[in-house]
């Protein structure tokens, strides 16, 4: 009884943030494929010239357990990634200042953790949030900023300061 | 006085004994003729005459001149004696009327003064009560005013609470707020609002 090959999930690197990032990796990827299947089609001993692969690239293969000079290999990556570029949910963070990689990385991480393992986050910049972020989704829009945040714990502040003015009151 | 007296008594005397032969001579001659009638008559005058001489004229005039300067020398001096009187008298009632006249016109006066003083008085009273009413009316649209702007800085307050703490908070900490500061409650507002995000990736385009 022959046993099934066992699936693999493929894992999005947590490095590739957005569609921008997403893109790059496929165009890379396009690239060095044909480049290799030109280099089949050559007379052997011929000097070419590879193009270099970047880590984000590589890290990616290397996440999902594939080789990259392999021609199946690069053809299902190749097909994954049209199909999220296509396919995956995007959202969009925006923040006072630009995001870190390394902050984004972990901001990613959690989202495709929490929310979905290939969503797609595109960063961008909005100084009126200050502390916090602004959330974009397909049909909603979440206002995660700290000012949100008083508006909606308003209510405690006027406690205090009610409370606050009674006892000036009564002290005199 | 008696050289006076005695001269009159003199003077009477030769007078009255003049008129006695004067009318004896005309009693006697009153049935005679004309003619003994003016010798009569210039008898008496020629005895008048002789009575009358020069030097008695002489002796009278020098007595009545002497008696005359007698007499204006004393009533000088009572003149003067009245004059200085009179003018102490004058004086006086000058002093007295001066004095009078002058209490009057400071009693005027000091009456002027009180009534000035009295208006004077008044005005300030009602100056004093209509600054007064002022000041009231003054001090209660003030009140009112603060009131009103407090009530309008409160609400203003509390409907922009929340930029107002933002603000603050911006310029407590400004700059200093990185990012990576932020995770935590970024993640945090990414779980509180998890399901509507996953429902709304779920539910699609």
């Amino acid at each position: 009884m022959a046993s099934e090959p066992k699936k693999v999930k493929f894992k999005l690197s947590d490095k590739i943030v957005g569609t921008v990032d997403l893109r790059r990796i496929l165009r890379e990827l396009q690239t060095i494929d044909d480049f290799l299947y030109q280099a089949n089609l050559r007379t052997p001993g011929t000097a070419t010239a590879a193009p270099k692969t970047t880590k984000l690239l590589e890290h990616l293969f290397e996440t999902n357990n594939a080789q990259i000079l392999d021609k199946r290999s690069r053809a299902n990556m190749l097909a994954i990634l049209k199909r999220l570029d296509a396919k995956a949910p995007v959202m969009h963070i925006s923040f006072a200042v630009e995001a870190t990689p390394a902050f984004s990385e972990k901001i990613v991480a959690w989202i495709r953790q929490n929310i979905h393992s290939y969503a797609l986050v595109n960063l961008g910049l909005q100084p009126t949030v200050i502390v916090g972020c602004n959330v974009r989704t397909t049909n909603k829009v979440f206002d995660m900023s700290l000012r949100k945040h008083f508006a909606n714990s308003k209510y405690i502040l006027n406690d205090k300061i009610k409370k606050m003015a009674d006892s000036e009151a009564k002290n005199g | 006085m008696s050289d006076l007296l005695s001269t009159i008594l003199i003077v009477g005397s030769l007078v009255s004994a003049t008129l006695a032969f004067i009318w004896v001579s005309l009693r006697l001659g009153g049935g005679k003729k004309p003619d003994e009638k003016d010798t009569v008559l210039s008898a008496a005058d020629a005895a008048v005459d002789h009575i009358f001489n020069d030097e008695f004229r002489e002796e009278l005039r020098n007595r009545g001149r002497l008696h005359f300067e007698k007499i204006i020398g004393e009533n000088a001096m009572f003149l003067q004696q009245d004059l200085r009187l009179t003018t102490s008298q004058i004086n006086e009632y000058m002093k007295q009327e001066i004095t009078k006249t002058l209490q009057e016109a400071f009693k005027k006066y000091e009456e002027s003064i009180t009534d000035a003083k009295e208006v004077a008085l008044k005005s300030i009273q009602q100056t004093q009560s209509s600054v007064e009413e002022q000041r009231q009316v003054l001090e209660e649209q003030l009140k009112k005013a603060v009131e009103v702007e407090k009530q309008q800085l409160l609400s203003r307050f509390e409907n922009n609470m929340a930029d107002i703490v933002n603000h603050y908070v911006l310029s407590a900490i400004g700059n200093e707020i990185s990012l990576d500061d932020q995770l935590e409650y970024i993640l945090a507002e990414l779980e509180r609002n998890k399901t509507d995000i996953v429902a709304d990736i779920e539910s699609g385009a």
